[in-house]
């Protein structure tokens, strides 16, 4: 635990943690490695292929599985009494390094190729000659440059969501300083890394300075950031292996192996055991000082403009966007999810023409951009993908493309919010900061949070469709209960609840391009019933409403299932059961 | 014959070719374009394979009845191409394991510049003024060309007439056309993944439709430029034309400029042959690789190269050649010919 705090500075990780007790947990590894139940399908899959930076391979990679070689290694006590350290050189100061056999400096490729033919070759041999199972010890190439191995990848990416870091946060709860154990920042004074003293000055997620690649900066000394995977496998798998080195077998600590963390069946455990010692009632939150409202500004003009009669009008376009931040917290499972590359806030890097900071994403388009799943409207649309909700928006705009819906977030302020809103505008100090919060729930506070749709009795039981019956008997199409079903299928939504803003909301699903009333037009009056031989964009008849039926029901996935939970219901008509809507004429 | 003597021959071939105007197979010239003509939009991601318009095709052409019903959806299980008796079929696909089938129709996509007609040495295969390629069993005298020269694998042999057989394709419907209706494929798909309309307007609608939902579509129209454009016009939803299971590597280059040298500019009877087959040969390897192109080019280096020194010697060999020497010349001419362009797709292999 104490060594756990210390860890902050160098570029890899002291070795020096690692004593008998590592073997322990070496060994419990390797029972997890084999707890994934199929041994084909593994997660400790390395691909050894380092040699394609200099060119095609003229081999295919070796396939290496680390946990079988680690479990392997803690089988042997007599024998490998260096652990981690038979693979893996450290430095002077015991920092191992994550490459085999051999530290971070640049290498050849001949040189690369030597370390690994001499080294895993060599040791197998050695093992065999004492009479212990080993790998392959012959120069035959395939025995390890094994184009076709018998063994797949399981490996799932590892997530610290929000129980996990409060089980990380609960066992740090004692320590004198319980964020730094895990988040350091670079100190200029120090020139090196050191502990975050204290929660507001956490920087965050690991990856907002272990990039996926790893960064070179200028002048810091070290010079190198490692990367996230570097990083991760050197403080995570240490920390854990020192506490159970510390403490013996009866501490308990995170896994050590490729499986433990990356494997499906290990993550389905421990989110099982974060179940279990979460309590119910805990506060997840994620705290750092951050507010629960917040007032988000839309670009604001950047000279005073003044219209056609001489009066200073309003500089900005858009009103301001009320935002229930700590709601959104509890939807997402990491501050990632938004804040994707620092804990600032979005207009720091998406400027409003588009800066390199922010990929030259703009920031109207860091809102609303819809491919992006951290913009507002990306993560939006990703929520209209669920089936309970992809029946009506399968076919539906989304995003900015609905221009009805701009006011949903932009909520225009009504009354004596008006002045105030346009005084934070205006307002670029702390006190425009502190008003925000206030300001941002009051707009909200007229907002809807559950969905509903118009009286029961309004909505018409069912409807025939017939004008087009010919090889078919008209179709009757169990309308009220449709609505009933859509509207249950959104309880408890809250998202659903803000943007089905009126009651009619609901309605446009399926009576859509048309002004939203209780009796909407019919679907005829602008889908023409005959198909002629001038191409247009407007369905005809015919396909608007099977387009409608059809893609509603496949969207939702429940085609052809049993979606009615009265008995004796029927199945939903699959697409290709004609039947299933339109009785059969009988001649 | 002697060596010098076959490059002699194969460099008047070469002359012709590199010399001859610009010509275009003379079908394909005619319709050049075709501003008005008519096409169908096939979209992929509203396909639900029910089969109907193969039944409206069954009936509209009085094609014989299938062994199975067409209400038999058991039938897509198996990957499937057209025949003599079935100008359209749709094919299954299942692009990701565990989410829902794609469908593909395949018929005579109705290329702009059709190889078909551009093979057919007595016209029996014609692009029309309505964008349909048509069929005139009357000229026809069986070559099946054709199917080899199709870069889409749609003309069908009636191979079990022993009298008239026929090459049997999609029509467009193009009776129907003359009388303003629709083909019967269209007219019988409930979900109008089938668009019949000015091949023009329905290229705005497909880019329209793709635009609109960039993250469902593939941005791509496929027959908008493969093999120089097709009346029949697909889009397909996420990930890929190919996991529908379309060549997407046919190239833009319509299939007749790869054979209109062999059939414009060699007129005498002794050449036409082996430069028609080799053109066609150079059509169905197209169908493989892109990479044809490159082995193209380097025929034709090899025969320029050859030309100059043969030129001389071609006229000398000609009016030397008895009648009876004629017949030899050409088997030569062909074996050279072949043998040339062997060489030139080994060295390429290499």
């Amino acid at each position: 635990m104490k060594n756990a705090k210390q860890r902050t500075g160098s570029l890899l990780v002291a070795l020096a943690l690692l004593g008998a007790g590592g073997l322990l947990s070496l060994m419990a590894g390797g029972g997890a490695a084999r707890a994934q139940g199929d041994d084909k399908l593994r997660a400790d899959i390395l691909s050894i292929d380092e040699l394609k930076k200099f060119g095609p391979l003229t081999q295919p990679p070796v396939v290496f599985l680390h946990d079988k070689h680690t479990a392997a290694l803690g089988k042997q006590k007599q024998f490998y009494k260096k652990e981690c350290g038979t693979c893996h050189l450290s430095d002077k100061d015991g920092t191992m390094f994550l490459a085999y056999q051999r530290d971070d400096k640049p290498m050849d490729a001949d040189r690369i190729k030597e370390t690994f033919h001499a080294n895993c070759i060599g040791c197998h041999k050695k093992m065999a000659e004492d009479g212990m199972k080993a790998g392959p010890t012959d120069v035959q190439c395939k025995g390890c440059h094994n184009g076709n191995p018998d063994v797949a990848s399981n490996w799932q990416p590892l997530v610290v969501d929000k129980k996990l870091h409060y089980r990380h946060a609960a066992t740090q709860a004692e320590s004198e300083n319980k964020c730094g154990a895990c988040h350091h920042i670079y100190d200029e004074a120090a020139g090196k890394t050191i502990a975050a003293p204290a929660p507001e000055k956490v920087p965050g997620a690991c990856v907002y300075c272990h990039t996926e690649s790893g960064t070179d900066v200028k002048g810091r000394k070290p010079e190198k950031i490692r990367s996230l995977r570097l990083a991760t496998h050197g403080e995570c798998v240490t920390c854990h292996r020192s506490i159970a080195a510390a403490g013996g077998k009866d501490v308990a600590t995170g896994p050590t192996t490729c499986a433990g963390c990356h494997g499906p069946l290990d993550q389905k455990a421990i989110a099982e055991t974060s179940r279990k010692k979460v309590p119910a009632d805990a506060d997840l939150r994620i705290k750092r000082g951050q507010p629960d409202f917040a007032l988000v500004r839309p670009v604001k003009a950047e000279k005073p403009l003044v219209g056609a009669d001489g009066k200073p009008i309003k500089d900005y376009g858009m009103p301001p966007v009320p935002f229930d931040h700590k709601y959104h917290e509890s939807k997402n499972e990491t501050c990632v999810s938004c804040h994707h590359a620092a804990l600032t806030s979005c207009a720091a890097c998406h400027t409003p023409a588009g800066d390199e900071k922010g990929g030259y994403v703009p920031l109207e388009a860091a809102m609303h951009k819809v491919e992006a799943l951290q913009s507002c409207a990306g993560c939006h649309a990703a929520q209209q993908k669920k089936p309970e909700c992809a029946g009506c928006h399968a076919s539906m705009k989304k995003g900015v493309g609905d221009v009805s819906q701009c006011g949903s977030c932009h909520v225009p302020p009504q009354g004596a919010l008006e002045q105030s809103v346009a005084e934070f505008m205006e307002r670029r100090d702390k006190d425009a900061a502190a008003m925000a919060p206030g300001l941002a729930e009051k707009l909200l506070a007229g907002k809807r949070s559950e969905t509903a749709t118009i009286a029961v009795e309004d909505i018409p039981e069912t409807v025939t469709l017939g004008s087009l019956a010919k090889d078919y008997q008209p179709s009757v199409l169990p309308h009220r209960k449709i609505v009933l079903s859509l509207v249950a299928g959104m309880k408890g939504d809250k998202l659903a609840g803000a943007f089905h803003a009126t009651d009619t909301t609901v309605c446009q699903g399926c009576h859509h391009m048309s002004p939203a009333s209780k009796t909407p037009p019919r679907c005829g009056n602008c889908h023409p019933a005959v198909e002629g031989t001038a191409a247009t964009p407007r369905p005809t008849l015919k396909a608007a409403y099977h387009n409608q039926c059809m893609n509603c029901h496949t969207a939702m996935g429940i085609s052809g299932k049993v979606a009615d939970k009265a008995p004796g219901a029927k199945p939903v008509p699959k697409s290709t059961d004609c039947t299933g809507c339109h009785a059969a004429k009988k001649n | 014959m002697k060596r010098r003597h076959f490059l002699g021959l194969l460099g008047a071939a070469g002359v012709t070719l590199t010399t001859g105007t610009k010509a275009k197979a003379s079908d394909a010239a005619d319709v050049a374009g075709l501003p008005n003509a008519f096409g169908v939009l096939f979209d992929a991601s509203r396909c639900i394979g029910c089969r109907k318009c193969e039944a409206a095709c069954n009936t509209v052409n009085e094609l014989p009845k299938p062994d199975k019903p067409f209400d038999d959806l058991t039938v897509l299980d198996t990957e499937r191409r057209t025949t003599a008796t079935a100008y359209t079929v749709v094919d299954k696909y299942t692009p990701k394991a565990g989410e829902n089938p794609v469908f593909r129709k395949i018929q005579c996509n109705h290329c702009m510049e059709p190889a078909c007609a551009s093979a057919c040495f007595v016209k029996a295969l014609k692009k029309t003024e309505t964008g349909a390629v048509v069929y005139d069993a009357s000229l026809c005298v069986g070559c099946r060309y054709c199917m080899v020269a199709c870069p889409f694998n749609i003309p069908a042999y009636e191979y079990n007439k022993a009298l008239t057989p026929r090459v049997m394709k999609c029509t467009m419907c193009y009776p129907r056309i003359k009388e303003g209706k629709l083909p019967g494929c269209v007219e019988a798909c409930p979900k109008e993944a089938l668009q019949f309309g000015r091949r023009r307007d329905l290229l705005n609608i497909a880019w329209d439709r793709i635009t609109a939902n960039t993250d469902k579509y593939v941005s791509h129209v496929y027959g908008e430029h493969e093999m120089g454009g097709t009346s029949w016009l697909y889009i397909a939803p996420k990930p890929s034309f190919a996991a529908l299971g379309m060549d997407e590597h046919l190239g833009t280059t319509p299939a007749p400029e790869l054979t209109a040298g062999a059939l414009t500019a060699v007129p005498a009877v002794v050449g036409i042959w082996p430069v028609l087959l080799t053109g066609l040969y150079a059509v169905s390897k197209r169908k493989d690789r892109i990479a044809e192109e490159e082995k193209k080019a380097a025929v034709e280096a090899a025969i320029a190269k050859a030309s100059a020194e043969a030129e001389a010697k071609l006229a000398e060999e000609l009016t030397k050649a008895e009648v009876a020497g004629k017949r030899r010349i050409e088997v030569e001419v062909k074996k050279a010919l072949e043998a040339a362009a062997k060489t030139s797709e080994g060295g390429e292999d290499a």
